[in-house]
């Protein structure tokens, strides 16, 4: 039964938000595309809180700000802002991509980069862009500010490392080096069966065709997205144009299954990761010789 | 729950209701307002049915609580064109047979209208990607692309 009680809160400044935050429990609305999906599937949604707290007017979180050693995207950005962004395009082609890869037109209007990482499902698409660029997520509360790696927040799926009385404010991402190449992949829609979404994001930084760093972060393919730390060893320092795809793509799989166990998608899954693992080197190879 | 007084403009005219603070758009919209254009489909995103602009901004009616509407503008079916005459937009869906059983019609021509606002040229490409959020059982989609492509620059590619 919903609370006759529940009271509805709205703020136009974050200052305003954590206040309100210390003195109540509330539950936190941003664009509102997976709170309102829960509310209508899950009766028990809104219970144990005092009301609900609106962020959509809170301005000061719907920018994004470039700064001399990163780039400050805040969490009420929407998808469709980040696809709109000449920088993001620019610094972190990876993060444009995968916004531009989210629901619809009007699901990008309106979900925003802080709500899929709040709502931290396995799919979220934007996760693992954010982790391949080593992003950190700012929280605030009325004690104060703290932030945390992305990898970090995520702790399970539907569950993030944010206090009750904290809010999200914004993601900061390094700005990416000299060489750095980024891309990002998706097989399949959330319409369909939920085995049919895949998706790999790919941060590398290339030098004189030498693989300097690599980050490789594949979306639903573990219950929390995390970086695939056997295949980039595997890769780091070596010559781009010698590294075999297809090789690539089998280890990859072969880490998922050592990290997941054999389960009833992992026939689905291990080809597909295989394929976007295989896909995105081949893809790098290009990309470098092209730039020459 | 505690009720909530919003005010906003639908279709140019100033609006004022009460609503529980987990009201659709959608319900307020079809329910208070009677602007019955707005259809339900799914209610969680995929259909595309209840689209309505949102300062401009297709989006789903479905999902927005009404209390987020606050001091903004939105723009529904009914507000399109006039008794006399129709939007450009309306009369090429007529022109070009863009219309079967009618359900996705006013998300349709809604999306598309946003997408014109912007871009007074659009290619295929953008008109498939501006209706990406609306499904069609009936028409296949190509009667709709050629309809908004009339609209636009009178150039339809077949
Ligand atoms: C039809 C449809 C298609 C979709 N397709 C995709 C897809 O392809 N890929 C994908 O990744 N997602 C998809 N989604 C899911 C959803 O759109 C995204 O997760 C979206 O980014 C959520 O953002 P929001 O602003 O709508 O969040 P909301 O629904 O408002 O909030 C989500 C959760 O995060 C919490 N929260 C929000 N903002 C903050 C904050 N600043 N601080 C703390 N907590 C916060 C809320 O309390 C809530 O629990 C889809 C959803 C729908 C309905
Ligand atoms: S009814 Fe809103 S998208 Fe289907
Ligand atoms: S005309 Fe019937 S769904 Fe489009």
């Amino acid at each position: 039964m919903m609370n006759k009680d529940l009271k509805f809160y709205k703020a136009t400044k974050v200052d305003e938000a954590v206040k309100l935050l210390a003195d109540n429990k509330l539950k936190l609305l941003a664009g509102g595309t997976d709170f309102m999906v829960d509310l209508r599937n899950e009766e028990d949604f809104l219970n144990g809180y005092d009301g609900i707290l609106d962020l959509s007017h809170i301005d000061e979180i719907k920018k994004i700000i470039e700064n001399d050693e990163h780039v400050e995207i805040g969490a009420m950005v929407t998808h469709r802002d980040i696809v709109d962004s000449d920088l993001i395009k620019e610094y972190y082609p990876a993060l444009a991509q995968s916004a531009g890869a989210i629901g619809s037109t009007p699901i990008r209007n309106r979900a925003t980069i802080g709500g899929n990482i709040c709502n931290a499902a396995a799919c979220a698409d934007t996760l693992g862009p954010l982790i391949a660029f080593e992003g950190r997520a700012v929280l605030k509360s009325a004690n104060g500010t703290r932030t945390m790696d992305v990898s970090e927040f995520v702790k399970w799926p539907y569950e993030t490392g944010i206090n009750e009385d904290e809010i999200l404010v914004s993601f900061i991402l390094p700005k990416p080096e000299e060489g750095a190449y980024s891309s990002f992949q998706k097989i399949g829609r959330r319409q369909a069966l939920a085995i049919t979404r895949i998706s790999l994001a790919v941060k590398a930084v290339i030098e004189s065709g030498v693989i300097k760093e690599i980050n490789l972060v594949p979306g639903s393919a573990t219950p929390v997205p995390t970086t695939f730390s056997k295949v980039e060893a595997e890769i780091k320092g070596k010559q781009l144009s010698e590294i075999d795809p297809k090789e690539i793509g089998e280890k990859a799989a072969e880490e998922m299954i050592g990290i997941t166990g054999e389960r009833w998608s992992t026939p689905y899954k291990k080809p597909a990761l295989a394929t976007l693992f295989r896909r995105a080197i081949k893809n790098l190879q290009e990309e470098v010789a092209n730039n020459g | 729950m505690a009720k909530v007084k919003v005010e906003f403009k639908v279709n140019n005219r100033e609006v004022q209701v009460e609503v529980d603070p987990t009201e659709r758009l959608l319900d307020t919209l079809r329910e208070r307002l009677n602007l019955t254009g707005v259809k339900e489909g799914c209610a969680v995103g995929e259909c595309g049915a209840c689209t309505v602009l949102f300062d401009g901004e297709a989006i789903n009616s479905c999902l927005i609580p009404t209390v987020q509407a606050e001091g903004k503008e939105v723009l529904t079916i009914e507000g399109l064109g006039t008794e006399d005459e129709l939007d450009p937009l309306q009369q090429s869906f007529i022109d070009y047979q863009a219309v079967q059983c009618g359900f996705c019609t006013p998300g349709m021509i809604l999306s598309a209208k946003a997408l014109l606002n912007k871009n007074s040229s659009p290619t295929r490409e953008d008109i498939k990607g501006a209706i990406d959020g609306n499904l069609c059982r009936c028409t296949g989609y190509e009667q709709i692309i050629q309809a908004v492509q009339n609209a636009a620059d009178g150039e339809v590619e077949a």
